[in-house]
């Protein structure tokens, strides 16, 4: 059997290469500070531990230091818990309220226990109780060595307060259970970067998947539509080419199967857009807006020719460039397009502004669309931006949808919000919001 | 291009709309309420399922054809209402089909 001092010594230097390691794969990412902190403040302790055997004030400062190491166990253990209530949503008025519950707590159990082991032993079992919830939501490795770090850190204590009281062989498993409480706690620094690596790759996957979702689904849905225009003049033609004095009716279905044709190509051209965007091939250069909007503006009364639109646009022939790419006038049309399609009024109205501003002392150029159509509740207002919002519509024709123009608009360092056009009252209209830092 | 196919096949089109909404609005103003409603899907404002529940809510012996690309939406469309539903792309014929069992 070792020697106290020696077991000490090598429970001290297992401790500093566990904290080395530890520090190593906390810079990797996936590991929580608090963890990383208790893991330094057990290794101060541990060392200093050592030392009661010249002085037995060592002995009280390395409990400081392991105490320091609890509490940062459970300040984390708290404030994972309160995201996991929060759905993820750091939240500090609920690990303020749970901090404050487990304070007041605390030493109204101290009054009740005579020693600060049995107080610690206490919050760890509440502890566990949370890691335990925390590892049934979360399923991972990570957690499930936090909770047995706890777990055995439990039995540390247990075995420590029995060693207070001479137990035979207590100090023994004491020593046993400090030992493989510490390879717990290395088991979580080397498992959280591999946690946080798989989280990725499933993120990634799921993301992958949910695209390829919603591209097969509107692809599928706007080729059925074409194809619905093409079978339809396919069975009016026969019927057509019997009666003679129809011929105009001829050259209709010609012209619509012409534009099913341009419909198709433009589909194709609209996907590529999208997959361009989603995979973060596009460059940025230097554009000036103004011309782009102007673009724009010429598009959307050539979609619309039928249409009465008042469109005013003042750019006071001043030039305004941005850092973006040119799917940003895809973005203005695609806008615009929706002011028009979200309108009752027989004269749509659209006002665009264009204006310098300093947000954090750096230049954005800020470009309103207002209009005058059914307007969007607050309650939709961020949804509307949202991929799974745009369910029940098509790529073709309407553009790119606005879950993709805020992706545009995002990789360009750009804003992209919507307010009403009156305050208060969103159902006289909307203004769309753009924000673009300047060149 | 319902319109067309209806008209050689001997039906009258008393009206289309655009959206949702405009067919709710237009159903209101009838006096003589259309013997078939041809609903599309996927339209602004308001859609197909949602303008199918209010003109039956409205009449509910209204005889609404639903009509879409998006097969997912059978069971809904026919779970308000819908007499049938017609998935695109279909014939000129099995819609005209559909329409004379709708009027029987």
């Amino acid at each position: 059997m070792l020697e106290e001092t020696t077991l000490d010594l090598i429970i001290a230097i297992y401790i500093i290469i566990i904290a080395i390691v530890f520090g190593i794969m906390y810079t990797k990412g996936g590991l929580p500070f608090l963890w990383f902190l208790s893991t330094i403040f057990n290794a101060f302790g541990s060392i200093i531990f050592y030392f009661r055997h010249f002085d037995l004030v060592y002995r009280m400062i390395a409990n400081i230091f392991y105490f320091l190491a609890a509490i940062a166990l459970v300040i984390s253990v708290i404030q994972e818990y309160c995201e996991l209530l929060n759905n993820g949503k750091k939240n500090q008025m609920n690990v303020k309220r749970v901090s404050k519950s487990l304070a007041v707590s605390i030493p109204f159990l101290v009054l009740i226990v005579t020693t600060i082991l049995v107080s610690m032993a206490i919050v760890t079992i509440v502890m566990v109780i949370l890691l335990f919830k925390i590892y049934l939501r979360k399923k991972s490795i990570t957690h499930l060595f936090m909770l047995l770090t706890l777990i055995t850190g439990l039995l540390l204590l247990f075995f420590s307060i029995l060693s207070n009281f001479n137990v035979q062989g207590a100090w023994e498993t004491a020593v046993f259970m400090k030992i493989i409480f510490y390879t717990n706690t290395l088991a979580v620094g080397l498992s959280a970067p591999i946690d946080k690596r798989l989280n990725e790759t499933k993120k990634n996957y799921f993301e992958a998947y949910n695209r390829a979702e919603f591209y097969k689904d509107l692809f599928a849905h706007d080729i059925s539509n074409i194809l619905q225009s093409v079978q339809t003049s396919m069975d009016l033609f026969p019927i057509y080419l019997e009666k003679p004095d129809d011929k105009k009716e001829i050259y209709n279905l010609i012209d619509i199967l012409k534009s099913q044709v341009i419909k198709g190509a433009d589909l194709v051209t609209n996907i590529r857009k999208l997959s361009e965007i989603e995979e973060v091939k596009s460059s940025t250069e230097s554009i000036e807006v103004c011309q782009m909007i102007k673009d724009a503006i010429k598009y959307l009364k050539k979609v619309y020719e039928d249409k009465e639109l008042v469109i005013l646009f003042d750019s006071s022939d001043k030039k305004y460039f941005v850092k973006a790419n040119k799917l940003l006038l895809n973005v203005f049309e695609n806008i615009l397009i929706n002011s028009v399609k979200h309108n009752n009024n027989p004269v749509v109205e659209i006002l665009i502004r264009i204006s310098k501003m300093q947000i954090n002392n750096n230049n954005y150029i800020e470009m309103e669309f207002i209009d005058n159509g059914i307007g969007i509740p607050d309650d939709l207002k961020e949804k509307i931006f949202q991929r799974a919002f745009m369910k029940g519509r098509s790529v073709n024709g309407m553009g790119l949808g606005l879950s993709l123009v805020q992706k545009i608009i995002e990789k360009c360092d750009g804003r992209i919000w919507v307010e009403n056009k009156i305050k208060g009252d969103f159902s006289r209209g909307s203004n769309f919001i753009i924000t673009i830092p300047e060149v | 291009m319902y319109e067309m196919m209806l008209n050689v096949s001997g039906f009258q089109v008393i009206s289309t709309a655009t959206n949702g909404e405009e067919a709710v609005t237009l159903y209101k103003s009838f006096s003589v309420k259309p013997d078939v409603i041809l609903m599309d899907h996927r339209m602004p404002i308001k859609n197909g399922i949602e303008a199918t529940k209010e003109i039956l809510q409205i009449d509910n012996h209204s005889k609404i054809i639903f009509i879409s690309a998006d097969h997912t939406i059978k069971d809904v469309a026919l779970a308000v209402g819908a007499i049938s539903f017609k998935e695109k792309p279909f014939t000129m014929s099995s819609l005209i089909d559909n329409i004379k069992k709708a009027l029987v």
